[in-house]
C-alpha cells in the first residue's frame, strides 16, 4: 500500500501515514483552507486499510501501529474530521489490526489534554497522553 | 464599527480592519501570534487566544456578507490588566441577526453544561456546505473567561453591524 505524505503548511499538519514502515504520524496546525479536501485523502487511505486488514495485522502482532497525533493547533472544522478519523483507527483496531494512540500536548497546554481526553472517550479508545517541552 | 468596553485607547494591541480571505486570516495569525507572545501569559492561555481568534475570523469570513470600504469586517485585542479582549465586528443579513443572538443566548445560559451537546453533534452531524462544523461560537465561549458580550446595529434595511466581545 503506496504511503501517504502530506507536508506541512502554516495551516495544515504533516501527515505521515506509511504502514510499510509502520509509521504514522499527524504534525502540527490544522485549519485548512478546503477541509473536506484535505482530509479526505486521509479518511480514504484508512478505509483502505480497514477494508484489507488481513492483509497487514500480521505485521502488527507484536507491537501495534502506533498513531501519533502531535497537534499545536486545531480548528473545529478539522475537529470532526479528527473525530472520523480516530473512529477509523478503533475500527480498524477492533477488526484485529492492533493499534495504539499517542496523544501529544505541549506543557501548560491543558486545553489540548482535555480535548485528547474528550476524543477518546468519543472514540471509546484509551490514549496515551504524552506531554512534551513547551516551544 | 470600532466600539469597546476599554475605555484607554493605549491598550489597543492589535487592529484589522479589511477584507477577509483564507491567506490574509493567515497573514493575521501569524502576526497576532507575535504579538501575543510576547506577553507574560500563561501557554493556554496564549492557545485560547489563538484558537478564539481563529473561530472569530473564519465565522466573519465564512457568514459575512460581501463588504465593500468603509464597512469592512474588523477585528481588534485589546489588552489592560492582564486581560485580553477580543472584539469583531462585521455586516450580515439583518435576518439572520436573531438566529445568531439566540444561538449565543443559549450558549452563554448553558454553558458549560452543553458538552455532551457538542460531543453529539461532532458525531452525527455533517460538516455544512461551507465546510463549517458549527462550533466556532462553542469554542469561543469555551475559551473565553465570561459570556461572549454581543451587540446589534441596524445598517440599513437588509444588513445590520454584528459585534462581539470576549475576555480571555
Amino acid at each position: 500500500m503506496k504511503p501517504l505524505i502530506i507536508e506541512e503548511t502554516n495551516a495544515t499538519p504533516q501527515i505521515i501515514f506509511d504502514i510499510n514502515n509502520k509509521k504514522f504520524e499527524i504534525k502540527g496546525c490544522s485549519r485548512p483552507e478546503n477541509v473536506r479536501q484535505f482530509f479526505l485523502p486521509v479518511v480514504e487511505w484508512l478505509e483502505e486499510v480497514y477494508l484489507n486488514v488481513d492483509q497487514y495485522k500480521e505485521q502488527f502482532t507484536e507491537k501495534p501501529a502506533v498513531f501519533t497525533f502531535k497537534l499545536s493547533y486545531f480548528n473545529s472544522a478539522s475537529a470532526k474530521f479528527i473525530l472520523d478519523i480516530l473512529l477509523l483507527i478503533n475500527r480498524i483496531h477492533r477488526n484485529g489490526l492492533l493499534c495504539s494512540i499517542d496523544w501529544h500536548y505541549e506543557e501548560g497546554d491543558e486545553d489540548m489534554l482535555d480535548v485528547g481526553k474528550e476524543l477518546a472517550e468519543m472514540v471509546d479508545f484509551d490514549f496515551r497522553y504524552i506531554q512534551v517541552a513547551s516551544r | 464599527m470600532r466600539k469597546s468596553k476599554f475605555k484607554n485607547k493605549d491598550s489597543e494591541i492589535f487592529f484589522y480592519q479589511g477584507p477577509l480571505s483564507f491567506d490574509r486570516i493567515t497573514a493575521l495569525l501569524v502576526d497576532f501570534e507575535k504579538i501575543i507572545k510576547c506577553y507574560p501569559v500563561e501557554k493556554v492561555r496564549i492557545k485560547r487566544l489563538f484558537s478564539t481568534a481563529v473561530e472569530i475570523l473564519e465565522n466573519m469570513q465564512m457568514h459575512g456578507v460581501k463588504y465593500t470600504e468603509p464597512l469592512y469586517p474588523y477585528f481588534r485585542v485589546l489588552y489592560n490588566n492582564n486581560l485580553f479582549c477580543i472584539e469583531s465586528g462585521n455586516l450580515m443579513a439583518t435576518s439572520e441577526v436573531k438566529f445568531l443572538q439566540h444561538n449565543i443566548d443559549f450558549l452563554n445560559q448553558n454553558f458549560p453544561s452543553l458538552t455532551d451537546v457538542i460531543k453529539g453533534n461532532l458525531l452525527n452531524r455533517e460538516l455544512s456546505q461551507k465546510g463549517g462544523a458549527g462550533l466556532g461560537l462553542y469554542i469561543v465561549r469555551r475559551n473565553s473567561q465570561g459570556d461572549i458580550i454581543y451587540k446589534s446595529e441596524m445598517f440599513d434595511q437588509n444588513l445590520s453591524i454584528f459585534i462581539i466581545q470576549v475576555y480571555i
